[in-house]
């Protein structure tokens, strides 16, 4: 039972168009196990999952599953194998109950020709899903008024209610706080108990050692080991997914720290979730915000930026007082914001890379487009973004290749403070370690820096100062240097300040 | 041999994302070609004259569409607001007021109207269409109460001669001059400017526009100005062009603008059209119109053929939108 197969592709080709995508790709999953699966963005693992889940097509290639070749993989049929997926964007109706979402298509019904749902079967249905799952929200509530983590928890009851007999986990813990997915760990490892195999795709390390047990490595379309994670070393894999040897993901280098640059007093937005903010930072110098998910570091900001408006509170740039009523006021006062969410608040997904990025600095009226060319041009090397045409649409290019648009886009406009919401979040290793490298060479040309980020290791590693955010209040302050040689007490004081008063 | 093989394939794809891309124009020239062939009097002068007589309102209100969708937004009141203005010309020039003082009133009528609709939508975070459908019938009232709907004839020369006015031939005439003059702005505007940029930006994404330091807010409302004013100036053609008017003289054109800006490759939610686009989807229905009224075709049924169309042009939307998805 332990090492039976429940399925493999092998030699999977696919490509778009031109572009060769995968390349002999290829997976094995067993009964049973938690097979964590790695690449960078664009490396194929959401192209070979969506084949694997009959959303796309192979060119070439087998999938046997439980020892049956697989022809032609359909949505449909994927679902009647056992393929469950949960998706990193969730796929739920927002206005419908809990229990309509997890049986939507296949109500049990009283009367089927009239339509009339068995409302107490379905409640009561659900409540076994919702159950095994271990999640404690009402079949009744409506999935809008849920937290991600919840909704999550929902997406994994549908895939189990549908038989799953394996569940494909793309990137779950993206917005989830550590404490839900600690709740999201303990129900994937309950799954593994009663034989269900997970898929767990994830760039975040330390999950992949807490929870994997195989790892299949992926990168540019092919494939490149399986192994068991036991076996390897964290800079194994990382050796493995680029390509190279990083030899240093956090290159901070010592920068000369200037004056006092940006003051921030008694910062306030009026609704409880930011209260009383007052923090200083010099030029030059790297200061980082943690604390847990919606402890009011994404809106601190939000309002230094002003997009959102203020209640009250004082801001000083370089001696000068400042109001900032608005993102316009804010770059006015050299101030850039790369918003934690790319999709929503950071990408203008119709237009080409070079409108992205030259978006934030046309000062004239009539656009000398040769000109914004050239500059886009420029800064698309800067930051290595990876295209070959930067007048394609800039929803061509892979989610790190996307964040280093949004960045080069704040590059472009020479502001003197930038923040970074979340920067690398979701970008694959190599990206992250270009967007350090980035953030460390504003540091050394004298720019102040902003970061807020869940991973306390990043922020140790590139931060001269972190204030800890604990519901709307800076609840304590750490400075990096003291703690060198000593990370593992940073970080329990890091999690000690935003965690308790 | 496998590189021929690829090689062939690489050129049907690009003839098919050729096609795709520029489907309406080909349409265009299809039906031109088409009706020059079946029917003797499509190309005559006289037949010319009158098509290009009918096409500058409902062509001007096209490329205020244009503008308006690829910002993000629907004005359903556009008919009215062009109506509206136009009528206020007329009364105007029937007071005796002289032209350029007549036309600024019917421009700042126009933008008026705009203002109104822009900053209700933003003010109250409304739906645009649902706002504008109700804006549409408060001008439409207002519009009926003070003429009841009656054809009100013009008093002045100068006001029947904007439209049609000759320029060098008896085909060409003011009216179409100004069309063509608010194409190439238009286009100029939309491709060259920042003002343009921040369009596509604003309707691709607004929240991401705004956090890029637009001020988005007060985009929409020049955008908005900017529909009014070309509303204003298709209202006038529209009743100089009748030696007077009636306030229901632009019924039936709005929509008929809406459709051929998406027919046109204008994307209803926001952030991917072209004016060029537009403008040839308005010519390839005007010329379908055209011809097949000269076919004799009972003008019922033109409409439904009509309607056939842009449901054809929509899906054919649909295929390219799936296609440029899946490559």
């Amino acid at each position: 039972m332990e090492d039976e197969i429940l399925f493999s592709m092998t030699g999977i080709e696919k490509s778009f168009g031109p572009v060769h995508v995968l390349k002999k790709a290829q997976l094995e999953v067993r009964k049973g196990e938690i097979h964590a699966f790695m690449g960078e963005n664009g490396a194929g693992k959401s192209t070979l999952m969506n084949i694997l889940a009959g959303l796309l097509e192979k060119d070439d290639g087998h999938i046997v599953f439980e020892g049956k070749e697989i022809e032609k993989m359909t949505p449909e049929l994927a679902t009647e194998l056992g393929i469950g997926f949960v998706h990193q964007e969730l796929n739920l109706a927002e206005d419908v109950s809990v229990a309509e979402n997890i049986f939507i298509g296949r109500l049990p019904y009283t009367n089927k020709f009239l339509g009339i749902v068995n409302f107490k079967k379905l409640y009561e249905d659900t409540a076994y899903w919702l159950n095994m799952v271990g999640s404690k929200v009402n079949p009744t509530d409506l999935v809008g008024e849920l937290s991600t983590a919840n909704k999550q928890l929902i997406e994994i009851a549908k895939a189990l209610s549908l038989n799953a007999k394996v569940i494909i986990f793309d990137e779950p813990t993206t917005s989830l706080s550590d404490k839900d997915v600690e709740v999201l760990f303990i129900i994937i490892r309950r799954l593994k108990e009663k034989g269900f195999s997970s898929i767990y795709i994830s760039h975040r390390m330390k999950e992949i050692f807490e929870l994997g047990e195989r790892i299949t490595i992926m990168r540019d379309g092919e494939y490149i080991a399986t192994d068991y994670v036991k076996n390897l070393t964290e800079d194994q894999i990382i050796s493995m997914l680029v390509g190279r040897e990083i030899k240093d993901l956090y290159p901070k280098q010592p920068t000369e720290i200037g004056a006092p640059y940006l003051q921030v007093k008694n910062l306030t937005d009026g609704l409880g979730k930011v209260k009383d903010i007052s923090f200083e930072a010099r030029r030059g110098e790297v200061l980082g915000f943690a604390g847990l998910v919606g402890s009011g570091r994404t809106e601190a900001m939000r309002l230094l930026f002003g997009a959102d408006r203020a209640k009250s509170g004082e801001i000083t740039i370089d001696n000068r007082n400042v109001t900032i009523k608005s993102p316009v006021d804010a770059i006015k006062n050299g101030i850039g914001l790369l918003t934690e969410d790319r999709k929503h608040q950071g990408l203008l997904a119709g237009l080409s890379i070079k409108d992205n990025i030259t978006i934030t600095n046309l000062d004239e009226f009539l656009l000398d487009e040769k000109h914004l060319h050239e500059i886009a041009a420029k800064y698309v090397k800067e930051v290595n973004i990876k295209v070959s045409n930067i007048e394609n649409p800039v929803s061509s290019l892979s989610g790190g290749n996307q964040q280093k648009v949004v960045l080069a886009k704040w590059l472009n406009t020479d502001n003197q403070i930038y923040i970074f919401d979340e920067p690398t979040k979701g970008i694959d290793v190599g990206a992250k370690s270009e967007i350090y490298s980035i953030i460390n060479q504003l540091a050394l040309q004298g720019k102040t820096i902003l970061i807020v980020s869940s991973e306390i290791p990043e922020l140790l590693g590139i931060c001269d100062r972190i204030h800890v955010f604990h519901e709307g209040k800076i609840n304590g302050e750490i400075a990096v240097s003291d703690y060198r040689n000593n990370k593992d007490e940073a970080q329990e004081l890091i999690m000690k300040y935003a965690t308790a008063n | 041999m496998e590189n021929e093989i690829k090689k062939i394939e690489k050129k049907k794809i690009d003839l098919k994302s050729l096609f795709m891309n520029y489907s309406v124009y080909l349409v265009l020239i299809v039906l031109v070609v088409y009706f020059s062939i079946a029917n003797s009097d499509f190309l005559t002068s006289y037949n010319i004259e009158n098509f290009l007589q009918q096409i500058p309102p409902v062509g001007i209100l096209t490329v205020a569409y244009a503008m308006i969708l690829i910002c993000g937004y629907v004005d359903l009141s556009i008919g009215y607001v062009g109506m509206a203005a136009g009528m206020m010309g007329l009364f105007a020039s029937n007071m005796g007021l002289p032209a350029p003082v007549v036309i600024l009133i019917s421009l700042a009528v126009g933008a008026t109207l705009g203002t109104m609709n822009a900053l209700l939508i933003k003010k109250f975070d409304l739906p645009s269409f649902i706002l504008t459908l109700g804006t549409s019938y408060v001008i439409k009232g207002m519009l009926g109460f003070f003429t009841d709907e009656q054809f009100i004839g013009s008093e002045q020369e100068w006001f029947n001669k904007l439209a049609k006015t000759p320029i060098g031939t008896e085909m060409f005439k003011s009216n179409a001059l100004i069309f063509f003059v608010i194409i190439a702005i238009a286009v100029f505007i939309m491709k060259k400017t920042r003002l343009g940029k921040y369009t596509y930006a604003v309707g691709s994404n607004q929240e991401a526009a705004r956090l890029s330091g637009i001020n988005t807010d007060l985009h929409i409302v020049k955008i908005f100005i900017i529909e009014g004013m070309l509303a204003a100036i298709a209202g006038l053609l529209i009743v100089s062009n009748l030696n007077g008017g009636a306030s229901k003289d632009a019924n039936g054109l709005d929509l008929f603008a809406m459709a051929a800006a998406i027919m046109g490759g204008t994307s209803f939610s926001g952030g991917i059209g072209t004016i060029g686009g537009a403008v040839a989807g308005i010519m390839t229905l005007q010329v379908f119109k055209n011809g097949l009224t000269l076919m004799g075709i009972n003008s019922f049924l033109q409409d439904t053929v009509t309607g056939l169309v842009i449901i054809l042009s929509i899906i054919i939307d649909y295929l390219k939108r799936r296609a440029s998805r899946n490559s």
